[in-house]
C-alpha cells in the first residue's frame, strides 16, 4: 500500500515537472557575472542560439557558446531547443553554408564553456547544473 | 501659273496634290514600321535571349547552390557533381550573353563580365572547399572561409536578381515602347488625314478655281456680255495647248464675224427705212411682211397695225379692185411692174396717187420668196393739189371712176388683152336724160344717176369697168372676153336692167342708147376705141335708144336690138 503511493507521488512530480519551468533537470544557462540578467524566458535563449536573437539589451553581440558534451548537448537540444540534437547540427551547418550571422563557437567541455564564459562577458552557454560553480552565473529560465 | 497648260495638265495637278498627301502619311507609316521593325529586331536578337538566358542562369544558380547545400551538409558527392554540371551550363549561357551583350551595349557588357568572373571565382573558391569538407571534415572547425563563401553567394545572387530584372524590364519596356510607337503613328495619320483634308481641300479648291472654273467664267462672262450686245474681250495669251483658252479665243472669233455681218445687216436696215420712196415687202401669200419708215409715215400706220395685211389693205386700184389682184398675180408669175400708177389708202381712208413698181425674188430653191413693192409719192407730180376732182379719178356722185381712171383702166386693160389674145370691148351709154330735167329736177337726177350707176355695176362682171364721163353718159369696159357675142349679151341684159322702173319721184322712163367698139377689130389703143364707140353711139342715139357696134355702122350690115 505505501509503494505504490510513493511511486504515483513520484510519478506526480515528474509530470508537474514536465514543462520546461522546472529545469530540474540537467541543464543550465550560464552568464559572465558582469551581465545584468538574472533570468530570460525560454523562448529568449531558443531564439539566441538559433543566432535569430544576436544582441543583448544593451545592444551588445551576445557570444553563443555551443557545448558539445554529448549529455549536455543532447539535453540542452531537448529542454531548451525542443528539436533533436541532429536537427540543431543540421541548423548550424544550415547557417554556416548560407553564411549568414556568426556561428556559436563550439567547445567540447563544460570546463572549457565555464572558462571562456568567465572571460566573455557578452558570452552564454550551456552547462549540466552539476558542474555549476561561481565563475559562471547561472541565468534563470523564465 | 502658265506651268499648267491644258486641262489633263491641271486635272492631273489636281490630283497629285492629294497623291502627294496620301505619299506623305505612306512614307509617315513605313518610318515608323521599320523603327517598329528594328525594334522587335533587337527585341528578337539581343533583349529577349538575354532575358531568357538571364533568367536561366538564374535558375541554375539556384539549383547549384542545393546541390552545394546538398552536399556540404549531407557530405554526398553526387550534389557536387551535379553541381559542377550547372557550373558548365552556366558558364555556357554567361559566355552566350556576353557576345550578345558585346555587340549591343558597352556598359552591360563590361557589367556582365565583371558578374561572370565573380561568379567564376565563387564557383572554383566554393567546389573546392565543399569538395574537402565532404570528406568528412568538421565544419565547424573551417567556419571562415565557409561563411565567405556563403557571402560571396549571397552577393552573387543579388547581382544575378538585379541583372534579371533588367533584362527583363527591358524587354518589357522595348514592348511597351513599339506599343507608343504604333499608338503614336496612328495618331499621327489621323491627325495627318484631317490636315490633309484641310489643306488637299482647300489647294485643290483654289487650284481648280484659278485653272478650271475662273477661266470657264470668263468664257460665260464672254458670252453673256455677247448675248447682251456689251463688248467682247479678246482673250489674252492663249497657248495652244489650253483648250479653254483656245475655245474662248474661237468664241471671241465668232464674235466678230457676226459683229461684221450684224454691221452689214444694220447698215441694210439704215438703208431700207431712210430712203424716201416707200418699201414693202410681200410674202408669197401677198401678206405685208416688210414695210418701210417712209411707207408708214406716208400711210399714217404703225408697223404692227400693217404686218400680215393683205396688200390690198393699202393698194387701191386705180380703178375697181379686182386689177389689183390681177397685178400681183402677174407679179407672182414672175413678170415685174414699173412704174404702174397706183394708189395707196392710208389709214384715214385718203388716196394717195403712187408709182408702182414690184418684183418678184426668188430663194436659191427657186420658189417664190416674195415680191419687193416700190412705191413713189406723185402727188406732186399730179399738179394742183387742192382740186379734188383732178386729184381723185372718181366721180363724186356714183363713186365711179371718171373720165381720167378710165383712160388709164382703159389703157392698161388693153395692155393685158394684147397678151391674152382676148376681146375687150367699150361700151358708150348714154342715158337720154332730157336736159330740162337735168337742170331743174337736179336731186331727182341724181337719183337717177346713182341707181343707174348701181344697176350697170350689177350687170357687169367684177373684172369688167364701169365709169362715169359726163352728164349721163357712162362708159363700160369689159375685158376677157372670148367673142363679140358675149359682149352683146351684157349689152342686151343692161338694157333690160335699165328698163326696169326706178320708183323714184318725178323721173322719167329711160330709154339707153349704147355704142359698142371692140378690140382688137375695132382699135387697139384707147383712144381710137373712145372715139368708135362714140361714133357707134350717135349712131345708136340716131337710131334712137339701140345698141350699136362700131363695125356695123362701118359696113351698115346688122343692126340690133
Amino acid at each position: 500500500m505505501r509503494k505504490p503511493l510513493k511511486i504515483f507521488v513520484m510519478l506526480l512530480l515528474m509530470l508537474s515537472c514536465a514543462h520546461g519551468s522546472c529545469l530540474a533537470a540537467e541543464i543550465i544557462l550560464v552568464v559572465n557575472h558582469d551581465n545584468t540578467l538574472a533570468g530570460i524566458t525560454a523562448r529568449a535563449a531558443e531564439l539566441i542560439f538559433l543566432s535569430k536573437k544576436t544582441e543583448w539589451t544593451q545592444g551588445e553581440h551576445i557570444h553563443v557558446v555551443v557545448n558539445n558534451d554529448p549529455e549536455a548537448y543532447a539535453a540542452f537540444c531537448r529542454e531548451i531547443l525542443r528539436k533533436t540534437p541532429l536537427q540543431y547540427l543540421l541548423y548550424r551547418k544550415k547557417m554556416l553554408f548560407n553564411g549568414s550571422g556568426i556561428p556559436p563557437l563550439v567547445m567540447d567541455t563544460d570546463e572549457e564553456v565555464k572558462n571562456f564564459i568567465a572571460a566573455t562577458r557578452d558570452a552564454i552557454g550551456f552547462i549540466s547544473k552539476d558542474s555549476l560553480d561561481p565563475r559562471v552565473k547561472q541565468l534563470v529560465i523564465l | 501659273m502658265k506651268l499648267l497648260k491644258n486641262i489633263r495638265t491641271k486635272v492631273w495637278s489636281c490630283v497629285a496634290i492629294a497623291l502627294l498627301a496620301y505619299l506623305l502619311a505612306t512614307v509617315a507609316t513605313s518610318i515608323s514600321n521599320i523603327r517598329i521593325n528594328d525594334s522587335l529586331t533587337s527585341l528578337e536578337e539581343i533583349h529577349f535571349p538575354l532575358a531568357l538566358k538571364g533568367d536561366r542562369i538564374f535558375t541554375l544558380f539556384n539549383e547549384q547552390t542545393k546541390n552545394f547545400e546538398g552536399g556540404l551538409i549531407t557530405g554526398e558527392a553526387d550534389e557536387l557533381v551535379k553541381a559542377r554540371e550547372h557550373h558548365e551550363e552556366i558558364t555556357s549561357l554567361f559566355n552566350d550573353m556576353v557576345r550578345t551583350a558585346s555587340r549591343y551595349d558597352m556598359n552591360f557588357y563590361s557589367g556582365l563580365l565583371t558578374l561572370r568572373d565573380a561568379y567564376e571565382d565563387y564557383f572554383s573558391l566554393a567546389a573546392d572547399q565543399y569538395s574537402q569538407m565532404s570528406r568528412g571534415a568538421d565544419l565547424f572547425k573551417h567556419s571562415q572561409p565557409l561563411l565567405r563563401i556563403g557571402k560571396a553567394r549571397e552577393r552573387l545572387l543579388a547581382s544575378f536578381k538585379q541583372i534579371t530584372g533588367q533584362l527583363t524590364e527591358t524587354v518589357v519596356n522595348e514592348i511597351k515602347n513599339n506599343k507608343l510607337r504604333a499608338a503614336n503613328t496612328s495618331r499621327f495619320l489621323h491627325l495627318l488625314f484631317i490636315a490633309v483634308l484641310l489643306i488637299v481641300t482647300l489647294a485643290i479648291n483654289l487650284l481648280a478655281n484659278s485653272q478650271l472654273i475662273t477661266p470657264l467664267k470668263n468664257l460665260k462672262e464672254m458670252i453673256d456680255n455677247f448675248a447682251r450686245g456689251k463688248t467682247v474681250e479678246k482673250p489674252q495669251n492663249c497657248d495652244k495647248g489650253d483648250e479653254i483658252c483656245c475655245l474662248a479665243l474661237s468664241f471671241w472669233d465668232m464674235t466678230e464675224d457676226l459683229k461684221k455681218i450684224t454691221v452689214s445687216r444694220n447698215y441694210l436696215d439704215n438703208i431700207i427705212n431712210y430712203m424716201s420712196d416707200s418699201l414693202l415687202v410681200l410674202s408669197p401669200t401677198l401678206a405685208i411682211s416688210r414695210i418701210n419708215q417712209s411707207a408708214l409715215n406716208l400711210l399714217s400706220y404703225e408697223e404692227e397695225e400693217l404686218i400680215s395685211q393683205p396688200a390690198t389693205y393699202i393698194f387701191s386700184e386705180y380703178g375697181a379692185g379686182a386689177t389689183i389682184q390681177t397685178i400681183f398675180d402677174e407679179l407672182l408669175q414672175g413678170k415685174s411692174i414699173t412704174n404702174l400708177e397706183m394708189m395707196l389708202r392710208t389709214r384715214n381712208n385718203m388716196l394717195i396717187p403712187v408709182l408702182f413698181s414690184g418684183t418678184t425674188f426668188y430663194n436659191t430653191a427657186g420658189t417664190v420668196e416674195g415680191v419687193i413693192c416700190l412705191a413713189r409719192d406723185i402727188r406732186e407730180l399730179k399738179g394742183n393739189l387742192d382740186n379734188r376732182e383732178s386729184m381723185s379719178n372718181f366721180d363724186p356722185l356714183t363713186h365711179l371712176p371718171n373720165r381720167n381712171l378710165l383712160h388709164d383702166r382703159l389703157s392698161h386693160t388693153l395692155r393685158l388683152a394684147k397678151r391674152s389674145r382676148k376681146l375687150v370691148a367699150l361700151l358708150l351709154i348714154d342715158l337720154n336724160l332730157s336736159s330740162a330735167m337735168l337742170e331743174t329736177e337736179e336731186e331727182t337726177a341724181k337719183l337717177l344717176l346713182q341707181e343707174a350707176a348701181k344697176r350697170f355695176l350689177q350687170s357687169v362682171r367684177e373684172t369688167d369697168t364701169v365709169a362715169r364721163l359726163k352728164r349721163d353718159q357712162f362708159a363700160i369696159i369689159l375685158t376677157n372676153l372670148n367673142d363679140q357675142q358675149d359682149a352683146k349679151l351684157v349689152a342686151g341684159k343692161i338694157m333690160k336692167d335699165i328698163s326696169l322702173p326706178f320708183h323714184i319721184a318725178g323721173s322719167e322712163d329711160i330709154s339707153l342708147s349704147i355704142g359698142m367698139a371692140f378690140f382688137p377689130s375695132d382699135g387697139s389703143d384707147d383712144s381710137t376705141l373712145l372715139r368708135n364707140a362714140d361714133t357707134a353711139l350717135a349712131e345708136a342715139k340716131k337710131q334712137g335708144a339701140t345698141l350699136t357696134v362700131f363695125t356695123t355702122v362701118q359696113s351698115r350690115i346688122g343692126q340690133h336690138e
